[in-house]
Parts: C-alpha cells; structure tokens; sequence
C-alpha cells in the first residue's frame, strides 16, 4: 500500500477508528496485527521474512544479554549481525555480484559458469529494518535497553509507518513510547498529524511527482536532451528525491502521531547545508547517524591521522552508498560524498589557520558555501538516480557546458518563451524556500476551524487523486 | 483518573472523527456536482477520446440498411488517408452504383479496437460486401501488442463504450459500481486533462492566444468518416519534427513501436475470424508510406519486405486479400509526417484502393453475372 493511494487513507481511518474504540491493552496488538497485515498486502511471504529474523534478532539478544563471558557475547553479536546481513545480501546484492562477476570474467576473456542472474524480488524495507536489527543487537551488546519480550521487539521492527522507509529509529529511543500501554494521542498531537501527513501529501503528490516529470525523460534517455534541458532535468530529480523522502517521512510521522507514537525527523533543510558535512546533519538524519555511530566511529572516527579520518569516511561512505542501491552508480554516489568529506575534512582544518575569521563569518562566504555544497550534491544525485555508466557520462558532460547553457538561457530570455526558464527557477526556489514559506502558511492554516481543515484536506487530496490519474509513482526510497 | 482521562480523550477523538466524516462526505459531494457541472458545459468523449466517439456515431447510425457497403477500418493511416466519400463517388462512377463506402478507422485504434466498431456496425444494420482493414507494422509486433493492450486498448475498455469489462472480482467490481455512478471516478481523466490545461493557460498562456508552440491541428470529419488531418506548421517546425534527419528514431512512441520487433500474427486473427463468421470478404491493406521510412526501419533493424511477406502468407493461409502499397506513392508532398498522408495523398492513395476495389467487385460481377 503506497502511503498516498485511497487504499492507504481507507487503510488508515478503520485503523484510527479502530485505535480509539479497542481498550488501552488491545491497541499494541491492533497495531502489530495492521502492520502485518500491511506489510503482507504486498508480499505474505517476506512478511515470513521478517518474522522469522525478528524471532532470530531477538534470540540473539537475549543471548548476548544473558552471557557472561565477553568472547560469547562477541559470538553471538557476530553471529546476529551476520545472519542480518546475508539476509540481505541474498534478496539485495545476488544478482549484483552476479553481473559483475560476469563482467570481470568478460574482461578476462572467459566465462563463468554461473547464471546470468537469480529471479529475486527484494522485501520491501529490508535495508531500513536490518540497519534496525543491528543497531538494536549491538546496543544490547553495548549494555542498552533489551526488549522485555518478543512482541515488543516484533513490534519495534514492524510498527507500519517505519517500517518500509525509515526513519530509522533506535529500540531504546522507541521502546519507552510502547514499552507500557499505548495511550490516545492528545489534541496537540491530533492537530500535528493532520498537518505533516497534509504536508507530506502535498510534498509527495505535487512537488515531487511533478517534478519527475521533468527529471524522468532527462535520465531516460540523456543523449536526446540539451545541456540546458539536462540541468533541468538533474536539478529537477534534485527537488524530486528531497519532496519524495520528505513527504514520505511527514506521512510516517504524521501516522505515527495518530497513535501516539513519535518518530524522529529526518531532514531539516539539507539544501541550506554550509558544508557537506552539514549536508549529511540535515540529510536523511536518522541514517546519517547509523552510519556514524554503528560504522565511522567503531572504525575509529576522526581520532587518528588525517589519513585515518579518511579511509574511515571512505569506508563509511562506500557502505552508506553500497545500502542505496545494488549497482556501481550507488556504489560511486558512496565514495563521491566520501571524497567530497574527506576534502571538507582537510579544508576545514586548513580554513582555520588560513582564513580571519571575520573572513569566514561574512555573509558573502555563507551563501558561496550554501551555493557551492547546493552544486556538489546535486553532481552527486546524477549518480544516484542514472541507469549507467554511460548514462553518467553524458549528463555529466552535459552539465560541464556552462557557455552553451548560459547562451541557451539567452536565447529563451531573447525569444520571450520564459516557460523554460520559470521552470529552473521555480525548481531552483523549491530548494531553498521551505523555512521562509511553510510557517507563514501554516500561520494562516492553523487558526482555521476543524471542519474547515478536513475539507481543504479532502480538496487537496482530491486533486491529488485527479492529477495521479495515470497512475501513482512509488516512493523512491521504497526500492531500498 | 488514568481511564476518565482516557474515556474523555476518546469522546474527543470519536467527535472529531464524526466531524471528519461528515466533512469530507460534504466536500466529496460537493466535488461530484462540480464534476457533473463540469462535464455538463465541456462534453467529454463519451468513449476514450473523442475521434472514436465520432466513429461510434457513424458506425451506429446506417444512412441505408438497405444498401451493401464497403466499410473501412484500422487505425489514423486509414482515418487520415482514406477519402471514403471520393472513394463512394468514382466507385459509382465505375458502375458499382449501389455501394456505400464508410470509414469507420480511427487514429490509435488496435485491431481489437477496428473489430469492436466492425461488430457494431454489422449489428447496427451495416451490410458490408466488403471489409477493408490497414495493416500496421506495430499492429503485429508481438513485442508492443501487450503494451497497447495496456494503454490505448486500456483506455478504450475503461471507456464508457467499453462499458465495464471488468470480470468477477470484488475490487474490480466495485471500480465498476464507482465508474457508472460517480462522474468523479468516471471522468477522472477528463478532469485530469481539464486541470493540465488549467495550468497551461496560466503558465503558457501565449499558446492559449495564438502562438502555437507545435503543430496547430484543425480536426473535421466527412458525411463518410474521413478524417484528414491539417497540421499547420511553420517551415521551422516542420524541419524540426518531421526532416529525414532521424527526427523519428528519436520519438520515444516510435522507438517503442519498433523495439525488439517479432512479427505475431494474434492481433489481427480476431478480425479474421469475425469477418469468416460473418461472411464478410476481408482485405488487408499496407498503406503507402513516406519515402524516408526506410531510414528509421533500417535504424530500428525493421526488414519491411519480410513483414510483408509475412502478413501475405497470413492473408494467404486464411484466403483473404492482401495489398502491399507500402511502397506505392513515394511523392514526398503527399504525407504530413512519416507515415500518415495529407489531403493530397488521401486523394491519391483513395484512387489506388478504389482500383483495388473496383476490380474485385468486377471480377465478382464476371464471376456471378
């Protein structure tokens, strides 16, 4: 069920109304039975799946909970992540080490004996509940909060509106929300849901979804478009994947709240960012601190020599990138963000000594900064979202011709069919605007009366409905 | 404390459940009598699009019952390049007086699509002496048949001609009590176009006042079904869209057409078998097509003589006619793009199917004077 079909919303509203008539010790239940039951109206069978690994995750933790010798705990933590991730592996990563293999026998002149490729399907979440399922054994391991029973750990993993993309949550940061009776959300809460689940519709539905109008054809078939058409079309997937992942996340969050359940944010402005440091602060937050505290810091952070901060960032990029997606542009976007911080890492020390300070606090370098890490990661999405490496190159290619984009704004400006152009910029705005337009439109939404909002609700919604009446596009982050 | 707490929490959260239904219900309501206003003052296609709509007319309403007929179907190369009104006339002219000619093809149709119009008009009292059907070459590619089942096929049986085609399953049926009784649901296309166009206006409105970006297109229909098509371009735009400079190996509906091409008989053995059930002499024609053809067949790797050899042994193995005219009239000034003619090559390529025709009803005439 994609959160933004009419099957989600009917899905939803039995389920509130569900939630609010069943007793206090009946509400935990309601919902784990939904969430399966979710889950399973796309696949029962991975459904299964998860079942059978939460059984496993939670053994595990009970093991290296109740072992007192630190080499058994050692063994069974290993033994748990390890079981996680050929999970993993299996259903995500068979057939990509079954093309490359192909491709390197290819290049030696010879042949594998192997098939082409597996006919797999990947469970959908299974990268956001796994990096779930390790976080939560090596926080046990760490001497954290270990789930009381089974049901609370299944529960931790299955709670619907995390459980397909994110956000990826801690067991200890979610346990006290659930641990006890789930209680009815209060007005406030009502209120904030009704809100982010709106925004994240709009978000979704009618910045996203549009935009990949424009960013589809540019990455279907790169070769057909100009290099003015193709920094449309990359800055056009530059808004798209920011309003997909935000919008799915106000959804989950907004859901959340209805069951007075709260889950943590995951962006904060990322295209403001100052650095690309800063960018993975505000970006995809949740798995930015996974990442950090589960790989680069075991690794050994920024502890040691330069060098060493640099092969943990790249290490911990090539992982992070590797998580997105089974193939060498995930792969590549990966070691891209881990280069781009390995250099930030060596600027920010150089800038210290280097620059005054007055320098650095000058509005003129913030906006150069916030313009130029803008650039970098938008480069950094042309890997993310091509089909190849071919495809790379061109639009790469493409995006280096400033002179033939710069005259090609020219001419539109000169023949007065603006369309184009309105099209960059309002692209361009979606980018940055979002803390100087979302409050004042809330300002003016807020004091409406109730009855009043549902109805404006229905009306986006309806028009939502209408403008995806050929048919819905999947959340992004849902092939991860 | 805790349960009152609770117990009050929840009489707040049911009432505005309760507020939440009854407003949404009213704003649903309120939607479908705009939807039904609006479709009121616009008048949608009553089927998927409105060409087809025209067709259905045609094909429904006989002038004569009485009268044995020549009836055309396929898809735009015979809507657009088939005068059936001239074709009437010099069939007459030959001495075949008591003939009618109908077009009755329609720009996107499939031959599922020829073959629901062909049944209707034979039910509606149509006396075809003769059925002509064009032949496509995307028509029979195995590997695009399933894709237009999906989309133009799709759109045709979601139509209100198609009426609900849906089988037995509880979902689909319960689409289908939507469909027929909500304008929302059924016209949801046409409410998604009348809103694109909504936008357009206010974000291109220059287009809206005369300054066509592309192609100005005028659309009328003749008392038998032709519908040529007037693109106007400027000499800019036509170079633009339609130069032999592999304009055409670029549209992704073409390379669509043409990929991973396998020659599949299954599309057009439905129409076969009708016209054997109905005794209705069945031809098959490939229209002339522009002489720049060959540049994006050799590009999609198309070998045009083994089509036509293939739908030959086709026409052969079942008896029924077929005319290979692909390579017929190679006048550049008679199509307006690379496969679909202008006024001139209707007229032209009209001449050379009536020939055809003329003769066949000759021969019958000799045969059985």
């Amino acid at each position: 069920m994609n959160f933004v079909s009419t099957s989600f919303i009917a899905f939803l509203l039995v389920l509130f109304l569900l939630y609010i008539l069943a007793p206090e010790k009946w509400r935990k239940s309601i919902l784990l039975f939904a969430s399966y039951l979710f889950y399973a109206t796309w696949s029962l069978p991975f459904a299964g799946v998860i079942l059978i690994s939460t059984s496993v995750d939670y053994w595990m933790s009970r093991l290296i909970a109740n072992s007192d010798a630190l080499a058994r705990k050692q063994f069974y933590l290993v033994f748990g992540i390890v079981f996680n991730l050929l999970i993993l592996i299996f259903f995500k990563y068979t057939n990509f080490f079954l093309d490359t293999a192909h491709g390197l026998a290819a290049m030696a002149g010879t042949s594998l004996q192997l098939p082409e490729s597996l006919n797999i399907l990947l469970p959908l979440g299974i990268s956001f509940y796994t990096f779930e399922a390790i976080s939560y054994l090596v926080d046990v391991y760490r001497g954290k909060a270990i789930a009381p029973n089974w049901w609370n750990y299944n529960f931790y993993i299955m709670y619907f509106p995390h459980l397909i993309s994110g956000p990826i949550i801690r067991f200890a940061e979610l346990l006290p929300q659930f641990e006890n009776r789930l209680k009815l959300p209060s007005r406030k809460r009502l209120a904030n849901a009704f809100e982010l689940i709106l925004l994240g519709y709009i978000f979704k539905v009618f910045i996203a979804d549009q935009a990949a109008l424009i960013a589809d054809p540019v990455f279907g078939e790169p070769a057909r478009f100009s290099p003015f058409q193709t920094l449309s079309g990359v800055l056009a997937f530059t808004v798209q994947i920011y309003f997909d992942f935000m919008g799915y996340t106000h959804i989950a969050r907004g859901v959340s709240l209805l069951f007075n359940i709260e889950l943590p944010l995951n962006f904060n402005h990322p295209y403001l960012a100052s650095n690309i440091s800063n960018f993975w602060e505000r970006w995809h937050i949740t798995l930015s601190r996974w990442v950090r505290d589960y790989i680069y810091i075991p690794l050994g952070g920024s502890r040691g020599r330069a060098t060493q901060t640099i092969k943990n960032l790249m290490i911990t990029m090539l992982i992070c990138g590797a998580w997105h997606g089974a193939g060498w542009p995930f792969i590549l976007w990966g070691g891209y963000h881990g280069l781009l911080l390995s250099v930030y890492h060596v600027f920010k020390d150089w800038r210290k000594k280097a620059l005054p300070p007055v320098f650095l606090e000058h509005w003129l370098y913030g906006a150069i900064s916030v313009c130029l890490t803008f650039v970098l990661v938008m480069f950094g999405w042309v890997l993310f979202r091509a089909t190849d490496m071919t495809s790379v190159a061109i639009i790469v290619k493409n995006l280096l011709m400033v002179p033939d984009i710069l005259s090609a704004a020219g001419s539109i400006l000169a023949s007065g069919h603006l369309s184009e152009l309105a099209t960059l910029l309002i692209l361009l705005l979606a980018c940055f605007i979002g803390p100087w337009v979302v409050p004042p439109l809330q300002a003016l939404y807020r004091p409406i009366p109730y009855w009043a909002k549902v109805q404006f609700a229905t009306v986006i919604f309806l028009l939502g409905w209408i403008v995806t009446s050929e048919g819905l596009r999947s959340f992004i982050y849902f092939q991860f | 404390m805790r349960s009152t707490a609770d117990r009050v929490l929840r009489l707040f959260l049911l009432k505005r459940f309760f507020i939440f239904s009854i407003a949404t219900l009213i704003t649903l309501l309120v939607a479908e009598g705009a939807a039904r206003l609006l479709v009121t003052l616009a008048k949608p296609a009553q089927s998927h699009s409105e060409a087809f709509d025209r067709k259905h007319f045609l094909a429904t309403h006989p002038q004569s019952g009485k009268t044995p007929s020549v009836l055309l179907i396929g898809d735009s190369q015979m809507d657009f390049g088939l005068y059936a009104d001239k074709m009437e006339r010099d069939l007459h002219e030959a001495g075949l007086k008591d003939l009618q000619v109908v077009n009755l093809a329609v720009v996107g149709n499939t031959p599922n699509m020829s073959l629901y119009l062909l049944r209707i008009a034979v039910k509606s009292g149509y006396r075809p002496a003769l059925a002509i059907m064009n032949i496509s070459p995307w028509a029979l590619n195995g590997n695009y048949i399933h894709k237009t089942a999906l989309t133009a096929e799709g759109h045709f049986l979601d139509s209100y001609l198609g009426r609900c085609h849906y089988g037995a399953e509880g979902k689909k049926n319960l689409d289908c009590l939507g469909q027929k009784n909500f304008f929302m649901l059924r016209y949801r296309d046409f409410l998604h176009e009348q809103l694109s166009g909504l936008s357009k206006a206010v974000t291109s409105p220059r287009s809206k006042m005369g300054y066509p970006e592309v192609a100005h297109v005028i659309r009328e229909v003749s008392p038998r079904g032709w519908t040529p098509d007037y693109e106007v371009f400027t000499a800019h735009q036509f170079e633009k869209r339609f130069s032999p400079t592999a304009e055409d190996f670029r549209n992704p509906k073409t390379q669509e057409r043409f990929k991973g091409f396998y020659f599949s008989e299954s599309a057009v053995q439905p129409v076969i078998a009708y016209c054997r059930e109905q005794n209705i002499p069945l031809k098959l024609i490939w229209f002339p097509e522009h002489p720049y053809r060959n540049l994006y067949y050799d590009h999609f790797g198309f070998d045009p003589e083994l089509f036509s050899r293939k739908v030959a042994a086709v026409a052969e193995k079942s008896r029924i006619g077929y005319h290979d005219l692909s390579n017929a009239d190679d006048d550049y000034h008679h199509y307006f793009n690379s496969n679909h003619h202008n006024v001139d090559g209707a007229i032209a390529t009209t001449k050379l199917v009536t020939g055809i025709v003329s003769n066949y009803f000759q021969s019958l005439k000799s045969r059985h004077p």
